[in-house]
């Protein structure tokens, strides 16, 4: 097989990155990534793209950590490189709060962001209804920029990019040879994973430049992101909703929240409302396929259901994808020495 | 009553509004009148990034270190009022960088959140070896100056534009407390070799995405001749010039390249920053601040002085950061003058 022709569906930050990250373990692969929406229209551009993990029920804890320390180690890269602006990464400081004492002080991640470390009751007391926090830098990636940027350097590389609507895999098996399912939320119809669920989030981007440093409550639903050019308020964490629509009443309590962790929000200017649907599971499902019908095999790797961390995890799972098409181009080449013999 | 406060920088009208906060209800005559030949935004406090941060070594001036955390912490109960937008006042982080290990400085327990620098945040910095975290306070001269003025001008305070030639020009046209804060140009009303120009250079940027300040130090060099990065609300500032006895504000090409050249290699982004503006200035040097009062020779009722003197000048690149210190302990002074001069019904209270 000369040049394994491989499809990637889903052009959001988990199928730009794995587009990527196949071009890069197999350069003679020709890459096409066909999506229904690109940047600035995914479920990514809502996302404030804070590098702080969530934690999956039923992938293996160092597993996460594994996925998060390399994502991690190639933004951390990025961000302090000459192209860290035009690919939206950049190092923010901040503080996670708690109303109560956490059961672990301690997070899986608390070593691999920078100066972890509890506040100090200085710090506390700018949160009084707050009783213990941590403080750390982390990195955030902002999209559209990060996504772009994926998407430049895709097309340095050679990959194409189309708008296309894939209704079903196989509608795929003439024209690729593999195909890479990174469809997020997408993945509940397109594959009929009954497992992934929305879980619906409401976010405003507003205008507050003098916000310089992340304030994140611990039940992960009040959180306060400064990005480049908007400051991403946020949210609210909604099982199995499914609407799009932003909702007046959410946007107020996620304003009255927000500012009574930074009392100075209520200077915000040009509040936008962006609502996005977290494609979740209980794990990540990185894992390799063979579909087969009526004597025809198409060989596809998903990479999928990242709900509420797919920036944390996204280079690790985009790596581990990557080395699934591997094995899918090795047991093709096989299968086809087999043909011939 | 009549005060005259001569300068309207970032001291003189925080010298003003906390002498009329403690004193208008006291003295019911007393009339503040503020007179300066610059105002926001072309004084030397507008041009400073804001960043509330002495420096590394108070030389034993326990004062200042005392003025700077009476600042701090008066900055910090702001932090959350509606007022603080307003006023530009904001928490920000960041870095100190060293090439060689330093003791911690008089504010370490001041700021908030102190520490050293992890070996893996030190890889952000190539060529540094040893450096500080820790969170402060941003304090925009363009903000707070102006919120500074709209106070002054609703407790009734006149402003006057117009440089004074001599403390007797003010003095004697009935005024009986002049407040000299004016900074560089102190040495044209009275002469201070003490007092010397630091001069300093910065480029504004657009780079919304540094969120961090980044204060780098060479100790052979100086304070503020190494580079620095200090993000403000609507620009970046990039500086890291400190020349002593230099007195042109001119923008010197020479400066501008070494700015430039040295916040690039700090931080590789910046070469894709836009520059919206340079600004040069003169910090007003002096061993010490001198804050100490000073009687304007006699008057007519002997042992009673024609007029008093509180000079509050000589911050350096430290004045935003010692300002409010400063004005308590100015205030300090008016209500001892005020004590001789008997002017209140009753004694103050002896303030700590």
């Amino acid at each position: 097989m000369a040049s394994p022709k491989v499809a990637v569906v889903g052009a959001g930050l988990i199928g730009l990155s794995t587009a990527l990250c196949v071009t890069e373990t197999c350069p003679s692969c020709s890459v096409t990534v066909l999506s229904e929406h690109f940047s600035p229209n995914t479920t990514s551009d809502v996302a404030a793209g804070m590098l702080i993990p969530h934690t999956y029920p039923d992938t293996p804890i160092h597993t996460q950590k594994q996925w998060f320390k390399e994502t991690f180690t190639y933004l951390f890269a990025i961000s302090n490189s000459a192209e860290a602006s035009e690919a939206g990464i950049h190092l923010v400081s901040g503080w996670q709060v708690f109303k109560s004492t956490p059961k672990e002080e301690l997070p899986f991640w608390s070593d691999i962001v920078l100066g972890f470390r509890p506040m100090s009751q200085a710090e506390l007391q700018k949160f009084p209804q707050h009783r213990f926090g941590q403080a750390f830098t982390t990195l955030k990636c902002d999209c559209p920029p990060y996504l772009l940027w994926l998407e430049k350097r895709l097309k340095a590389t050679g990959a194409q990019m189309f708008t296309r609507k894939v209704s079903d895999l196989w509608e795929l098996h003439s024209e690729y040879d593999i195909v890479v399912n990174c469809t997020g939320m997408g993945a509940h119809q397109l594959v009929g994973d009954k497992k992934l669920l929305p879980v619906r989030g409401q976010v405003l981007k507003v205008h507050a430049p003098w916000v310089k440093n992340f304030i994140r409550d611990g039940d992960g639903l009040t959180y306060i992101y400064p990005g480049i050019h908007w400051v991403t308020l946020g949210g609210t964490r909604e099982k199995e909703s499914w609407s799009l629509s932003p909702d007046p009443g959410t946007t107020k309590d996620i304003f009255d929240r927000c500012c009574s962790l930074e009392p100075s929000l209520q200077g915000a200017q040009d509040v936008e409302v962006k609502v996005g649907l977290r494609p979740s599971r209980q794990c990540v499902r990185v894992q390799r396929e063979v579909l087969s019908q009526g004597g025809v095999k198409l060989p596809v790797v998903h990479n999928y259901g990242h709900g509420a961390g797919g920036f944390s995890v996204h280079r690790g799972t985009a790596k581990e994808a990557a080395r699934l098409v591997e094995e899918c181009i090795s047991a093709l080449q096989a299968s086809s020495l087999t043909a011939k013999l | 009553m009549r005060v005259a406060i001569l300068g309207a920088g970032v001291i003189g009208l925080s010298s003003a509004l906390c002498i009329h906060e403690q004193f208008h209800s006291l003295v019911p005559s007393l009339e503040l009148e503020v007179y300066a030949d610059h105002f926001t935004p072309h004084t030397t406090s507008d041009g400073a990034a804001g960043l509330w941060q002495p420096y590394l070594s108070d030389h034993g001036n326990l004062q200042e270190t005392l003025w700077n955390k009476e600042t701090f912490d008066y900055l910090l109960r702001h932090l959350h009022s509606p007022a603080a937008k307003e006023m530009g006042l904001f928490l920000i982080s960041g870095y100190n960088l060293f090439t060689e290990p330093v003791p911690d400085p008089s504010w370490r327990n001041i700021v908030l959140g102190f520490r050293n620098l992890t070996p893996k945040e030190l890889e952000l910095f190539p060529g540094y070896s040893h450096g500080w975290f820790n969170t402060a306070l941003m304090l925009e001269g363009r903000s707070y100056l102006p919120w500074l003025t709209n106070r002054l001008t609703q407790r009734g305070v006149k402003f006057f534009h117009k440089k004074v030639e001599s403390f007797q020009e003010v003095s004697g046209g009935g005024v009986d407390v002049v407040l000299n804060c004016t900074g560089m140009r102190a040495g044209d009303l009275q002469p201070d070799p003490e007092l010397q120009p630091g001069r300093g250079q910065i480029i504004k940027v657009l780079a919304p995405w540094v969120k961090h300040f980044i204060i780098t130090h060479d100790l052979k060099s100086g304070i503020y001749n190494s580079p620095y990065v200090i993000p403000g609300s609507e620009f970046t500032v990039l500086g890291g010039i400190y020349q002593h006895g230099n007195w042109s504000q001119e923008i010197s090409a020479k400066d501008h390249k070494s700015i430039w050249d040295s916040c690039c290699r700090l931080l590789p982004a910046l070469q894709k920053a836009k520059i919206v503006g340079e600004w040069s200035g003169l910090r007003p040097a002096r061993p010490w601040v001198r804050l100490e009062r000073e009687s304007l020779g006699q008057g007519e009722v002997p042992a009673q002085p024609r007029g008093w003197v509180i000079h509050n000048y000589g911050h350096g690149g430290f004045g935003i950061t010692i300002h409010w210190g400063c004005a308590m302990a100015a205030a300090r002074l008016f209500g001892s003058i005020l004590q001789e001069k008997k002017h209140l019904a009753r004694p103050l209270q002896p303030r700590l």
